[in-house]
């Protein structure tokens, strides 16, 4: 049996089982269209269909995407602005 | 005050002086979501909550908002006395308002029957082509007649449709508008027979206590 380290036995994790953070994050489309947009950091090309599809998107654009919002209605009572996008996971 | 000619007696409901000014605000979201209240405490289907999937769109700028209904009538007559009767069925009722808000497209294009919007910044896009007679409607129209007290009126169709042809004008020196627009709420037979077309409520603490 190999020998471990105290520090090793300490945490009771090996070094293959701390787990990776992932680097995507799970946006839902908010709004009822197909979008097509364009990652400002990445570059990549995300696309949904209809309003609650879900993409896996680069945490750095996703970012930049949940700060999208539609225009605002000046009218009494209106919602206001409301957002493209919010985060499954 | 009593009247000169005698007030009638025994149980009466008095008239309120309250009066509602404007057009109310106009939501709609697709039927195939709940409503928010489904049903409430006492058996009635209204209100809206938008859901991923379902997201509710507000119209923008009505004017010229009305509520009317259609109806079957028909006078039962006899030949010896004349019209007896007269029988009424509901076949529906009907929103019809101007607005002169266009965007945004994903809400306009609901509006007129056209397609889902196409985004691709930095362009939205929607065609206008074959109709689709499966699409119903959800609507929700609120009316907040004491601001300070928040008393409201809501007037929420539970199966309506965009229906009529739609002209969009384009005045010299004047916003854009677009007419014509009708919401007709059909029979909602998933719903209770005495509110099938519609549920209407009224919220005012002060009065209904």
């Amino acid at each position: 049996m190999a020998k471990r380290s105290s520090n090793e036995w300490d945490s009771g994790i090996d070094e293959e089982e701390i787990p990776q953070i992932p680097d995507t994050v799970l946006l839902v489309l908010l709004r009822d269209m197909n979008l097509t947009i364009v990652g400002k950091v990445t570059g990549k090309t995300y696309n949904f269909n209809g309003a609650g599809s879900i993409q896996d998107v680069d945490k750095k654009d996703a970012e930049i995407m949940l700060t999208k919002m539609s225009g605002k209605c000046d009218c009494p009572g209106s919602i206001g602005r409301s957002p493209y996008f919010k985060i499954v996971r | 005050m009593t009247l000169v000619t005698g007030t009638p007696l025994g149980s009466i409901t008095a008239a309120e002086s309250i009066y509602m000014e404007g057009a109310p605000s106009i939501y709609f979201q697709d039927y195939s979501a709940n409503p928010l209240k489904n049903p409430d405490a006492d058996g009635y289907y209204w209100g809206m909550s938008g859901t991923t999937s379902y997201p509710v769109f507000e119209v923008g700028c009505p004017i010229d908002v009305s509520l009317t209904e259609n109806l079957a009538i028909n006078e039962v007559r006899c030949d010896d006395v004349g019209v007896k009767d007269t029988v009424q069925q509901r076949n529906y009722l009907e929103f019809t308002f101007t607005l002169k808000s266009f965007f945004p497209f994903d809400t306009l294009t609901h509006l007129l029957k056209g397609g889902t919007m196409k985004e691709t910044a930095p362009e939205n896009k929607f065609g206008l082509g074959k109709i689709n007679n499966n699409q119903y409607w959800m609507v929700y129209a609120p009316k907040v007649y004491d601001e300070t007290a928040g008393d409201f009126v809501i007037i929420h169709l539970h199966r309506a449709k965009f229906v009529d042809a739609f002209t969009i004008n384009m005045p010299f020196g004047d916003s854009w508008n677009i007419s014509g627009i009708k919401l007709r709420a059909f029979a909602d037979t998933t719903k209770p027979s005495a509110q099938q077309f519609a549920t209407i409520v009224r919220s005012d603490p002060s009065v209904i206590t």
